[in-house]
């Protein structure tokens, strides 16, 4: 494999490259839902993983179905519900802090036997 | 190679670039509105890389719904939930943050490796996820239309169920924010007004 | 008339049933409040004895112009092809213990009304007597060998409340425990052996349509036994039918609860002795005899077991302080007598000296009662003495007691010497025995007459005598100890009481009679040695001659010191029960506990432990933070992966 190979790899920007970029976003959202220690930021990561989803979606829609672009109305249907994901997770949020004055996650431990 | 290309790629990887920068600073700011300012720039550059995949419509959405309506919402729930415990609440030191990123790192070196492979192998044959290459037409009415007649139609004809099932769905997240959050707002202010009168 | 009499035979159970009324009468009367008088509780209870008694004498004069028994069963259990039965079965033994047992109590209860009177356990303790009858006469009026079981240990249940009817005092309740579970071993016995007849002559039974284990029928069934089973097994059969009648009647191996159970009042000793509770051994045996009969093993053995019992407890009477004891181990001593008359063969003689043993044997423990109640609870011979004039009625009542226990012309010289020629056909080593334990029953009863009743009083209360309620039953006991030997001997023109009691058991072989005047005369100068060795010992009027030759009871004391060690260690038999058991029954059953706990239950908890250890490891994960559950979560997708893309690899 020369020079010329590897250019034309590196530039000549395909399916894999949107493939990978969804996968790198993916992995930095469940490490943020894991890592993460303020609920706001957990509920970020969840949005990072959904735009993650999305485009890997788009990205099939394109290289794949370009014709009928069924991978953009799952996009579509994906943010509604992201939408309405985030708009529960805010009155979750505040109903939780309502109980227990702070967004620690640390001091959410009830859901255990 | 035509210059077309390369220029596309450069665009690519710029945007790229941008999006993993921010979907690495929201999870390691060490404030919590520092996240929030990069999660606009995460979802911005997201729209960016929608309108490199020809999604100009759902591109205009990710403005619209995500650097929009859900960050208003992240910034509505760190106001609400006053931050002043912000600076100790970054990254918990745990053994799990390690076994998740261990995780993280692991899934992420396995699906790529499959990836490479999977999709080669994939596209050598002409499979489900074979690349087509699109028929001149499609690309003309693409080029006159955009995607939104195209998407419109779908919505209203093929996905015309899932359509108003999600509409449901939407009305029945609103109700359920709204009793959620609102349920017995009272003790919202009850501790704080205890806690001030067992005070003195 | 006939008509008449019928009646009672027809509800014959009737007699039974009037104890358990007024048991619950008392019982609910006095829980319930409806009254508090103790004059009522004693005014139903003599009522309805005395009722029982005018019945019991209806049925004695029916039995007398009966030809065959009278038996009425309901069926009461059937299960398969056994069907047992409950009833009533009346015949002459039955008609002659009816008449001893209500007789008996009711004087019993009379005088109960005044020895209780100052307890403040009155009308709980009425309410057990009460119970006590019922079983009795139950058993008593039983049809069937299964039936007799479950009142043989309603007697026992009974006997158990009564003897630690002063349950706050630990020996009364060491006593009445100790008396139980001796039963229940002779009970286990008695079941055992039940269940085994049963079951050996079940096809019998089947066959012939009776009425099953019926008393009527048992000589048949017993000979169908033997022939199936075989002489070994029958012989072990029938021998667990009769550790029943040993524990029940305070034979030889199980009769240390006796003497023990001297801790109830003192009524009740009279009425576990005399008519009720040791006597239901020996009206068994009767019941049974058949069963026994048929075996010549059997009866070798009853009759050795009742001449061991008859010996040993005479020997430990004489060397007895407490008044009670004395009287009970001559109760043992008197039951050995019958139970080795009726395995001799002498059967009409054992059930004689029963029904007059029941008489005198009642008054002399009332009397005793009667002195211990007028000396404030004194029991010991050494703090008594010269009661004669402080106490007459109950000293001549109980001179007169004597002589009949005693054999010399009052009622006991022809129960036994009826007993004794009995023997004399059968076997010369028992006679032999037993003119010796009528010796020393002539001894040792007029010992305790002498130590309390003459010479200088020694204690330190002031005697008074029994009042009238005690004393008139004393008196009206006295009458049948004297004369109802002589009468029922058939000396004279009234009927026999051995053709009497024979008159229904055809079957029994009679043991031939030895009439002659040699073992009358014998035994009665025997028991005036006795007399007079107790006398010459004892009685204050040969102290100087006592002095002069310088033989007192001290000095033989002395001589026979080890012998005297071994009577008053009472045989060391109590010793030998206590030391098996701690030595040996305790430790085994605390090895069996600790195996138990620790080595089966430990292996139970180990594998709960393993359980427990792996919950535990479990546990750590279920910390109750999601996002601990995310990680596992992740990290187990992480790890499927790998391994899925290491099967890709390798294949």
């Amino acid at each position: 494999m020369n020079w010329e190979e590897i250019l034309i790899k590196i530039f000549n920007v395909e399916l894999t490259h949107y493939i990978v970029l969804s996968l790198i976003l993916f992995c930095i959202g469940i490490m943020g839902l894991i890592i993460s220690r303020n609920v706001i930021r957990v509920l970020m990561s969840i949005e990072i993983l959904l735009s993650a989803v999305n485009v890997n979606f788009v990205a099939f829609a394109n290289y794949t179905d370009l014709s009928d672009l069924k991978g953009q109305v799952f996009a579509i249907f994906i943010m509604a519900v992201a939408a309405a994901e985030a708009a529960l997770g805010l009155a979750i949020l505040l109903a939780l802090y309502r109980n227990k004055p702070s967004v620690d996650t640390e001091e959410y431990k009830e859901l255990k036997g | 190679m035509e210059m077309q290309d390369i220029i596309y790629s450069l665009f690519f990887y710029a945007i790229a670039f941008v999006l993993i920068i921010a979907a690495l600073g929201i999870v390691f700011m060490p404030r919590i509105v520092y996240s929030a300012v990069c999660m606009i720039i995460a979802f911005l550059s997201a729209a960016g890389i929608f309108v490199l995949l020809n999604a100009d419509f759902v591109a205009v959405s990710q403005v619209i719904i995500y650097a929009v309506g859900i960050t208003i919402i992240m910034v509505f729930a760190i106001m609400l939930t006053a931050a002043r415990e912000d600076k100790k609440l970054w990254i918990a030191v745990k053994f799990r943050s390690l076994v998740a990123i261990a995780a993280s790192g692991l899934l992420f070196l396995i699906i790529l490796a499959s990836v490479t492979k999977c999709i080669t192998a994939l596209s050598s044959r002409a499979g489900l996820f074979a690349v087509q290459e699109p028929s001149q037409e499609t690309i003309q009415r693409l080029a006159v239309e955009g995607t939104t007649l195209t998407i419109g139609k779908a919505l209203l004809t093929d996905y015309v169920l899932p359509f108003e099932i999600l509409s449901l769905l939407l009305l029945a997240a609103i109700l359920g924010a709204v009793v959620i959050a609102g349920k017995g707002q009272e003790k919202l202010i009850n501790p704080t007004t205890s806690t001030a009168e067992e005070e003195p | 008339m006939e008509q008449f009499l019928e009646f009672f035979i027809e509800n014959a159970g009737i007699i039974a049933a009037l104890p358990l009324w007024t048991f619950l009468i008392i019982i609910f009367g006095q829980n319930l409040g409806v009254y508090d008088d103790k004059r009522i509780t004693a005014g139903i209870t003599c009522t309805s004895t005395f009722i029982g008694l005018i019945w019991s004498f209806f049925i004695f004069l029916w039995t007398l112009g009966a030809q065959e028994p009278f038996s009425k069963n309901i069926t009461w259990l059937s299960a398969g092809n056994i069907e047992l039965s409950a009833g009533w079965l009346v015949d002459n033994l039955g008609a002659m213990m009816l008449l001893v047992v209500t007789g008996v109590s009711l004087l019993i209860q009379v005088y109960s009304h005044g020895y209780m009177a100052k307890d403040p356990g009155y009308h709980r303790f009425f309410s057990y007597l009460n119970f006590f009858n019922f079983s009795m006469l139950g058993l008593v009026l039983s049809s069937n060998l299964f039936q007799i079981y479950i009142f043989w240990e309603l007697v026992g249940l009974s006997s158990y409340l009564l003897i630690g009817f002063w349950f706050r005092r630990p020996s009364a309740a060491h006593a009445a425990t100790k008396a139980f579970i001796i039963n229940r071993i002779g009970d286990f016995g008695l079941l055992v052996g039940i269940i085994a007849f049963l079951f050996f002559s079940l096809n019998w039974w089947i066959a012939s349509g009776n009425i099953y284990l019926s008393f009527t029928e048992l000589q048949p069934a017993a000979e169908y036994v033997l022939t199936s089973a075989g002489p070994v097994v029958y012989f072990l059969i029938a021998l667990a039918i009769f550790f029943g009648p040993i524990a029940k009647s305070a034979q030889f191996p199980l009769h240390t609860w006796l003497p023990d159970a001297m801790e109830g009042p003192t009524p009740i000793s009279a009425l576990i002795h005399a008519a009720t509770m040791v006597a239901a051994g020996v009206f068994l045996i009767a019941r049974a005899y058949p069963i026994f009969e048929i075996s010549p093993d059997i009866m070798t053995t009853i009759a050795w077991i009742g001449a061991i019992t008859a010996f040993i407890t005479a020997t430990i009477a004489i060397t007895q302080y407490d008044l009670k004891k004395t009287l009970a181990y001559s109760t043992c001593s008197q039951l050995g007598f019958m139970v080795m008359a009726m395995g001799a063969g002498a059967y009409a003689a054992g059930l004689f000296h029963l029904m007059t043993h029941a008489f005198f044997k009642a008054m002399l423990f009332l009397c005793s009662g009667a002195v211990i109640h007028g000396l404030g609870d004194q029991q010991n011979m050494k703090y008594m003495g010269g009661l004669r004039k402080h106490m007459p009625v109950v000293a001549y009542t109980y001179l007169t007691g004597c002589f009949a226990i005693s054999g010399i012309l009052f009622s006991g010289f022809w129960s036994k010497e009826e007993i004794f020629s009995g023997l004399y056909g059968n076997n010369m080593i028992l006679l032999g025995v037993g003119l010796i334990v009528a010796l020393l029953t002539s001894f040792y009863m007029f010992r305790s007459y002498f130590l309390t009743f003459e010479g200088e009083y020694r204690g330190h209360a002031h005697p008074h005598d029994a009042p009238k309620v005690m004393t008139v039953p004393l008196i009206l006991l006295a009458i049948p100890s004297t004369f109802i030997g002589f009468l029922l001997s058939g000396v004279l023109f009234l009927p026999s009481f051995d053709k009497y009691i024979l008159a229904g058991q055809k079957a029994i072989t009679h043991a031939e009679h030895h009439t002659g005047f040699l073992l009358p005369v014998i035994s009665l100068l025997i028991a005036l040695a006795g007399l007079l060795a107790a006398a010459y010992l004892y009685w204050d009027r040969f102290k100087q001659v006592r002095e002069s030759v310088k033989i007192t009871a001290d000095n033989i004391i002395r001589i026979t010191k080890p012998l005297y060690a071994l009577t008053t260690n009472l045989w060391y038999i109590d010793k030998l029960y206590y030391a098996f058991i701690d030595n040996v029954f305790l430790p085994v059953c605390n090895f069996t506990a600790n195996f138990d706990k620790f080595i089966i239950d430990g292996l139970v908890n180990l594998t709960g432990l393993k359980i427990r250890f792996e919950g535990w490891t479990l546990r750590q994960f279920q910390t109750g933070q999601v996002q601990t559950y995310l990680a596992i979560l992740f990290s187990g997708l992480a790890g499927l992966a790998l391994i899925f893309v290491l099967l890709q690899l390798l294949i």
